[in-house]
């Protein structure tokens, strides 16, 4: 045969069609094409043919000989080489930093009142992170705090990028479980601080 | 694989020497510098592993190596020839000997080393970039995508070498003595 071809998908998509690397919708182009192309049609089963004639070739490994010299020299340079200090894997750091920056959100969400302002970003500076232990919610409810907190919670929540049309700001602020936990405390302190401060007060 | 770990480094000759050594020595012809070849290149594996970030590509990694050190193999020593291979003629010398074959069947047997040693003498009257494409894609089941990639051709360079290559190597079977020299 000759080194040319006068259909244009012959040479690559027939080759891929038969290696079985063409995808789906490729693939199910080229199978409509084969219909009216003998060309290609030809070319597919000669590539078939010469394939299956491939699988006559012999399989080979290395000698026993062989693969002994080469575990023997394999030691010998693991051996030479100093031990490295295993690394630790990227998903590893993710998983820590994403702890971190948890634990950090709900420092900054449970610490106690501060005399300066809640503030949040952008374009204004946040107060330093606390790192007091956080109390416990249920232990204080002065009047006032539980607003403060809870804007805290709508300015941390509030996306720092745009979100396209699709997407809500509520899916996107529930994904924090965390900040949940924290929603649902403070609901329950209202609830409390309503029982035990009737609406005529 | 991690430096130091001596059985990841065997498992992974276990799993590659195969592919690699059934590709050098359709390069080559030989199969004892095969050996050479493959057992070197697994070592410069080691030794080039701190440099090596793994990006699940290690097989083409290692073609690329074995490619390279094939070519330099054949540079050293250009009367290597495929024509000299003894493929098939094992089978003979064992018979000679009385001793096994496989499966038990002489006939059989010889049957099969002489398809070897036809697929062996056509595969060696093409070219040897398209020689190098076949043996890729057969022993190491690289996509012409990966060869593309270790060859340093364009895709559609490769699938033509691929393409004409196995054409050829099939007119050469069919007609064992059309376009010899």
């Amino acid at each position: 045969m000759s080194d040319t071809s006068e259909c244009p998908r012959c040479v690559e998509q027939a080759t891929l069609f038969v290696a079985g690397e063409l995808g789906v919708f490729a693939r199910a182009r080229f199978v409509a094409h084969l219909r009216s192309c003998g060309e290609c049609a030809a070319a597919v089963g000669e590539l078939r043919e010469a394939r299956t004639a491939l699988g006559a070739l012999a399989r080979s490994e290395l000698s026993a000989a062989a693969r002994e010299q080469l575990s023997a020299s394999a030691r010998r340079l693991l051996a030479e080489e100093p031990e490295q200090k295993p690394m630790v894997p990227g998903w590893r750091l993710v998983a820590l930093g994403g702890t971190l920056a948890t634990a950090v959100v709900a420092a900054l969400v449970l610490r106690p009142p501060s005399p300066l302002p809640v503030t949040s970003w952008p374009g204004q500076s946040r107060p330093p992170a606390v790192a007091t232990p956080a109390p416990d919610l249920l232990a204080w409810d002065p009047p006032g705090d539980l607003d403060r907190i809870a804007g805290a919670i709508q300015d941390l929540e509030r996306p720092r990028f745009t979100l396209s049309p699709s997407l809500s700001t509520e899916s996107f602020s529930s994904r924090d479980p965390a900040l949940d936990e924290v929603r649902r405390r403070i609901e329950r302190i209202r609830q409390r601080t309503n029982r035990l401060e009737p609406e005529s007060l | 694989m991690r430096r130091g770990d001596t059985e990841a480094f065997n498992e992974l000759v276990d799993r590659y020497q195969s592919p690699l050594i059934g590709f050098v020595i359709g390069m080559c012809g030989d199969p004892a510098a095969a050996e050479d070849v493959v057992q070197d290149v697994f070592l410069r594996l080691l030794r080039g592993l701190p440099g090596y970030r793994e990006q699940g590509r290690l097989k083409s990694y290692l073609f690329t190596l074995a490619r390279n050190a094939t070519l330099d193999l054949l540079r050293r020593r250009p009367h290597l020839s495929l024509d000299d291979r003894a493929d098939g003629e094992e089978v003979w010398t064992r018979l000679q000997r009385d001793e096994p074959v496989a499966g038990n069947d002489p006939q059989r047997a010889i049957e099969q080393a002489q398809d070897r040693r036809r697929l062996d003498a056509a595969l060696a009257r093409l070219s040897d970039v398209q020689r190098e494409v076949i043996l890729m894609h057969h022993f190491g089941g690289l996509t012409f995508a990966n060869i593309s990639e270790i060859t340093g051709v364009p895709l559609g360079t490769a699938l033509a070498r691929g393409h004409y290559g196995l054409r050829k190597l099939r007119g050469f079977l069919a007609r064992p003595e059309a376009g010899k020299a």
